[in-house]
């Protein structure tokens, strides 16, 4: 590939961008669903009764069996056989973001999980409930174990949100096609771009968890998770 | 009237009845040691007076309050106890300060400027002001107990309760720890104790009860205990625990 | 890209929702099938079926709003009724017409099979035993392989894309890649000197445009009557001179310049003559 390719390329570098913001957009939007909802999930296949904890681990084990894809199409044509009519965007937010969740209940779960039993004893002795305890003891605890697992998850949906287009999410590979079908020698070039994008999305991604994870480190706290 | 008042608890896991019937009171300012073998209930009790374990049978009450009773507001009755674990359970991402607040900021709803305050004061009573902003993990065992009286002093408990508070601790350790229980003792704080110390228990308990097999065998003063024990296998189980353990402490 | 199609969206809305209230539907397009469909570099959506489309809501009284969909989900979408038409070179077939209802056949499109330059292969040499030969899954191309080269022995191999089958036989990894007519016809242009046709395939292919089972919007009748209007007219045969031979960035320069024709003055024919006046200069 000669200079003129690149320099080719680097006029399309804009529109690779907004696509590309088109890719962060659902990852903050998948992201933050799938912990919210994680959370709640592993806190009550932990902590619950038993229905409720039976319910959660009968919703990780749904979204983490179902292919992305299928996921997909479900919320955005399914859903509307229900009377329920979402955008492409917010199906994939939903059907990616649900997905993430069952995987990062799983994170927190044993986070959760490996969380002495004296912990929540000690809280409970000192009068705090068993909400306040999970709150101000537990939790903080599992969240702060849970990092290293949930940069794996970050790396993961990152390169999920690629299969909005499924949907017609327009994102960044979308846009690569776009450039593509007007411009068949760019092919490989441009899917090269993509790939570095993302490279170094991920590498921008772990780097700032990492960092998250160097600030809130605690001694004796790392390394049982 | 009795601060404490345990009647007839019973506790079963599994098949094995851990607790056959034990009854005990406390009075104000009072210091009991429980002794005997190891899986005699000893710590089984502790936790059924606060409820940390349910028992299945038996009542217990703190001053008038029924601990025991089905609508007991737990969360305040275990407030006004203190527990202190074998193995501290320091909560492990606060630093000393902040496991000492913890208690007066979220259960007692105290303010923070008040929080910090006490809970400097209480540090300071055990020693640790200086290790005011340490993790658990970069302290030793002893500096760890101590940390976790000072917890549990933090709150103003009309009832302390120690659960082997020295038996994870290395030997050179123990002092410390033990030195900070003999001066609350002194001060007049009502306490139970479950130990081996037996120096311990000959200086500061009012009363030293033995137990085996889910029931207390014999209970009565240090000195009645060890010189004339009503029942031989009490006389034969601190004859065994002095020569083990030694008097020191 | 995405912002300029909503802004020239926004604008055909504006216009159109002052002029009268009419009926809005929504147009659903794989818009990466130059010269058929496809997104200009400024991010505007055009192409052959998007200005046919857009000049029978014209002469027909009713907008569109065109929404780039997966050519793989574009049935689907119809079905749960996400869109109202399907415009992407959709050809006919009895499979396709078992869930959706098409348009009389707009448009005659045979295949063509593009094999590397100099190596003087013909479509005969290459129905034989043991050819490689690509084409994108689930297009005709690839149905029509199967169903006449695999029984003599061919092999297929299926691409996600049509330029992923382009750039493995520039690899050398097959003998030839097969894919509708004009596509083809471009990635020769692209590739000039590396690439050429074999030949063309006869397959008698149609394309039509799609609606819901049973058209139960009427919209069949529209759109073959527009269609009809514009042959009349001869913005039709303009609109093929236009989108059919030039290259692409010719035609995007076009459309910029001649757009505002049909979009706001909603004047189909001099917009195609505009557009073919342009693509010459």
């Amino acid at each position: 590939m000669d200079l003129g390719v690149w320099a080719q390329v680097g006029s399309y570098l804009p529109v690779l961008l907004q696509g590309l913001l088109v890719n962060v957009e659902l990852l903050l939007g998948l992201l933050a669903l799938g912990f919210a909802i994680g959370v709640v999930a592993a806190l009550l296949e932990v902590y619950a009764p038993r229905p409720l904890g039976f319910l959660a681990s009968a919703y990780t084990w749904f979204f983490r069996g179902v292919p992305e894809i299928v996921l997909l199409f479900l919320f955005y044509f399914g859903l509307p056989q229900i009377g329920l009519r979402l955008s492409a965007f917010l199906a994939a937010v939903l059907a990616l973001g649900f997905r993430s969740s069952a995987y990062q209940a799983q994170i927190f779960r044993g986070a959760l999980l490996s969380i002495p039993t004296g912990q929540m004893m000690a809280a409970r002795a000192l009068g705090l409930s068993r909400l306040g305890a999970i709150r101000h003891i537990v939790l903080p605890q599992a969240l702060r174990l849970s990092l290293a697992g949930w940069s794996n998850e970050f790396s993961s949906v990152l390169k999920d949100t690629t299969l909005a287009w499924g949907i017609g999410v327009v994102e960044v590979m979308r846009q690569a096609t776009y450039i593509r079908a007007r411009n068949f020698t760019l092919t490989l070039p441009i899917y090269l771009t993509v790939a570095f994008l993302f490279l170094v999305l991920t590498y921008a991604g772990n780097f700032a968890i990492g960092m998250a994870e160097k600030r809130l480190r605690i001694p004796g706290l790392e390394g049982r998770g | 009237m009795a601060l404490l008042r345990v009647e007839d608890l019973h506790k079963r896991y599994g098949h094995e009845e851990v607790l056959k019937g034990v009854s005990l009171t406390l009075a104000a300012g009072e210091t009991k040691v429980v002794i005997g073998p190891s899986g005699t209930g000893k710590s089984t009790l502790l936790r059924c007076i606060n409820r940390l374990t349910e028992p299945d049978r038996g009542r217990v009450w703190l001053g008038d309050l029924e601990v025991t009773a089905r609508r007991a507001d737990l969360n305040k009755i275990r407030a006004q106890i203190g527990f202190v674990f074998q193995d501290f359970n320091l909560f492990t991402h606060l630093t000393a300060l902040d496991n000492v607040r913890l208690g007066l900021l979220k259960v007692r709803g105290m303010g923070r400027r008040e929080a910090t305050e006490r809970a400097m004061a209480e540090l300071e009573r055990v020693g640790l002001k200086a290790k005011a902003s340490a993790y658990p993990a970069q302290l030793s065992g002893g500096q760890q107990q101590r940390v976790s009286i000072a917890r549990a002093l933090a709150m103003d408990p009309k009832l302390m309760l120690f659960d082997e508070p020295t038996s994870a601790l290395d030997p050179e350790l123990i002092g410390e720890v033990l030195a900070v229980m003999i001066q609350l003792a002194k001060e007049g704080m009502t306490m139970i104790v479950v130990t081996h110390e037996m120096g311990f228990a000959r200086s500061v308990a009012d009363e030293i009860v033995f137990m085996e097999g889910g029931v207390i065998v014999e209970q009565g003063p240090p000195e009645v205990l060890f010189r004339s024990p009503k029942v031989p296998r009490t006389g034969e189980f601190l004859r065994k625990i002095s020569e083990l353990y030694g008097e020191a402490g | 890209m995405r912002k300029a199609g909503v802004a020239v969206l926004a604008a055909v809305l504006l216009v159109g929702g002052l002029a009268w209230g009419q009926e809005k539907y929504v147009v659903l397009s794989d818009i990466a099938w130059a010269p058929f469909e496809w997104v200009s570099e400024k991010g505007a959506y055009l192409g052959f079926d998007l200005d046919v489309m857009r000049a029978i809501a014209v002469l027909e009284g009713f907008e569109i709003e065109i929404r780039d969909t997966p050519f793989d989900s574009i049935i689907p979408a119809i079905v749960a009724g996400k869109g109202d038409i399907g415009a992407s070179g959709f050809t006919i077939t009895d499979e396709r017409a078992q869930v959706i209802s098409f348009s009389k056949p707009y448009w005659e499109a045979n295949q063509a099979a593009v094999v590397r330059a100099g190596l003087g292969l013909t479509v005969d040499k290459l129905a034989a035993r043991g050819r490689i030969i690509g084409a994108q899954r689930g297009t005709t191309g690839a149905f029509w392989v199967e169903d006449n080269w695999v029984p003599l022995g061919v092999v297929l191999v299926e691409y996600e894309t049509y330029p992923e089958a382009i750039l493995d036989l520039l690899a050398g990894r097959i003998d030839a890649a097969v894919a509708d007519v004009d596509p083809s016809k471009m990635a020769v242009l692209q590739y000039k000197g590396q690439i050429e046709l074999a030949g063309i395939l006869e397959t008698g292919e149609e394309y039509g445009f799609v609606v819901a089972k049973g058209d139960p919007k009427g919209l069949l009748p529209k759109i073959e009557r527009g269609v009809a209007k514009l042959k009349e007219l001869g913005a039709w045969d303009l609109l093929i001179q236009a989108y059919f031979g030039p290259a692409l960035s010719a035609i995007e320069a076009a459309w910029e310049k001649c757009s505002p024709i049909l979009l706001v003055e909603r004047d189909p024919l001099r917009y195609a003559q505009c557009l073919v006046a342009e693509v010459r200069k």
